[in-house]
């Protein structure tokens, strides 16, 4: 089942010893159930900070963050999240990491186990500890993780930052699969515009200092996203026109 | 595509390596035997004065004798005994001390600098006071040895909690987990090396407050046995006294390890490539 998410006039200011900075003002936006939604912007520009919002990892905030029906005031197994480092245990197996947050009987374990590690191409890492892992390997497992307990939402937070680019582009492809076979809502935050035209059916733009939604625009390309045509290029120009205004 | 990609990641990235344990000529063996021969040699040309030195062939011999009479296996367990039951004491205090200053600030804030103030008392110093207080018996040198053990057990369990990374506890976090579960998923497991080191360090100071409360006022103990030998000039019995006391340690050490390495599989790998 995938959920909606509202995120309605949110704002954080995060007070340091050089007086407080304006994270994020007023943010207002929503992605629709089942859809897939990259928040693109700047370094500052307040979007990891309203991921952590929405995934109730992050509470000081005003305004309201709903998830479905629900008020975010803490984090819930509704939501999966993958972080920009894989974040691992280092002592449990691959396999033994994306059941962390799975509740089933051993036989039902078994099954989406596997059924995780086919999908994510682990299988012959399976009883591999994450430091024997590479970085796109490491990243799936973290996906897998995230979407064991079938989450109705899944919130990434720039999850291939960290990656080459040719591992980068065989992960983007590899996530919108495995968005599309799970029906979930995917929100997906990242810095890097061409990720957001691959993946996303909808992307927000946002501005930095203070951090605000600037422009929110459909990507009516059909998938799967050929990078070289000229409708790409083209939807990629107007939303890098976005940011030419942002000073 | 994707599937391709994926499977040429798996080609081309090294399968997951299993543990080699290459084990070449021992070279850490080189020095105890070159001390060996050298002692052996300044004894046999008198580099020494043969009165306050004894050959290792006179060691060996008090060890043997010793042993099929019955005197160094009485002194030994006696001796291991007071060691585990004062290391057990001591160990048990310190992981509980430890997990509840390295869990809550307000413990910390509360008992940390106390712990740390007695933790630069020196334990020798400590001697005349214990034997005052509770006599000559057993209960002095558990305590002691239990008192030297509980800070450096307490330290690493405080640190291992508290060095366990907050990006993992908010995975712990994200799916609910208990407080309970947090622990017993996160932060156990996340602390482990760090108490096992506590463990194995611990061990070790045990046994130095084991032979200082032995030297001082023990009827009894490998301490008290190499105390006799100071007392009538056997030089070969004091020695042999330090060989027990050097190899125990050392054969308690390795057996530490090993139980490290059995745990703390999953970090087998990272420590050869460090």
């Amino acid at each position: 089942m995938s959920t909606s998410i509202t995120v309605d006039g949110v704002s954080r200011v995060f007070s340091g010893r050089n007086g407080d900075v304006v994270a994020l003002q007023g943010a207002t936006f929503d992605v629709k159930a089942g859809e897939f939604v990259a928040l693109v912007g700047p370094s500052g520009c307040g979007k990891s900070t309203v991921l952590r919002c929405i995934a109730g990892l992050d509470t000081d905030y005003t305004g309201e963050v709903h998830v479905g029906e629900r008020r975010v005031s803490a984090p819930s197994t509704e939501a999966g999240m993958v972080f920009q480092e894989h974040r691992l245990l280092p002592w449990l197996t691959v396999r033994q990491n994306i059941l962390f947050g799975f509740v089933g009987t051993a036989a039902q374990q078994r099954e989406r186990a596997d059924e995780l590690l086919t999908l994510m191409h682990l299988e012959a890492f399976a009883g591999a500890h994450p430091h024997e892992l590479s970085g796109g390997m490491a990243q799936r497992a973290a996906i897998a993780r995230a979407l064991a307990p079938r989450p109705d939402v899944l919130l990434l937070d720039e999850p291939f930052g960290a990656l080459d680019a040719f591992t980068r582009i065989e992960m983007q492809d590899a996530l919108r699969e495995v968005w599309r076979q799970h029906n979930t809502t995917a929100l997906l935050v990242t810095h890097d515009i061409e990720e957001a035209v691959v993946l996303a059916d909808r992307v927000v733009v946002m501005a930095a200092r203070p951090g605000r939604v600037r422009h929110v625009e459909d990507i009516a390309l059909p998938f799967p996203r050929n990078r070289a045509s000229d409708e790409f290029a083209h939807v990629r120009a107007s939303l890098l026109a976005q940011f030419s205004l942002v000073h | 595509m994707a599937v391709d990609a994926a499977a040429l990641d798996t080609a081309t990235t090294p399968q997951p390596r299993r543990r080699s344990r290459r084990r070449g000529f021992p070279i850490g063996w080189l020095v105890p035997v070159a001390i060996l021969v050298f002692w052996y040699l300044a004894y046999t040309f008198e580099w020494v004065n043969p009165i306050l030195f004894s050959s290792p062939v006179e060691v060996v011999q008090t060890l043997w004798t010793s042993t099929l009479d019955g005197t160094l296996p009485m002194h030994l367990g006696t001796s291991v005994g007071r060691w585990l039951l004062g290391f057990a004491i001591g160990a048990v205090l310190g992981l509980a001390l430890g997990a509840v200053t390295g869990l809550s600030s307000f413990f910390e804030r509360l008992l940390d600098p106390t712990v740390q103030m007695l933790r630069t008392v020196p334990i020798m110093g400590l001697v005349p006071l214990f034997i005052v207080w509770f006599g000559l018996g057993e209960l002095p040198k558990v305590i002691l040895i239990a008192f030297a053990t509980f800070f450096q057990v307490y330290i690493q369990m405080y640190h291992g909690i508290r060095s366990i990374d907050r990006k993992l506890l908010e995975v712990g976090r994200m799916y609910e987990l208990s407080t309970l579960a947090t622990l017993r998923r996160i932060v156990v497991p996340g602390a482990m090396p760090s108490i096992l080191q506590g463990i194995r360090l611990g061990l070790g100071i045990a046994w130095l407050a084991l032979v200082i409360a032995e030297l001082t006022g023990a009827n009894s103990g490998v301490g008290y046995w190499m105390q006799t030998g100071r007392e009538y000039v056997r030089v070969d019995v004091v020695l042999a006294a330090l060989i027990v006391f050097a190899v125990v340690g050392k054969v308690v050490d390795s057996l530490v390890r090993l139980l490290e390495r059995r745990l703390l599989d999953w970090r087998d790998t990272i420590e050869r490539e460090m």
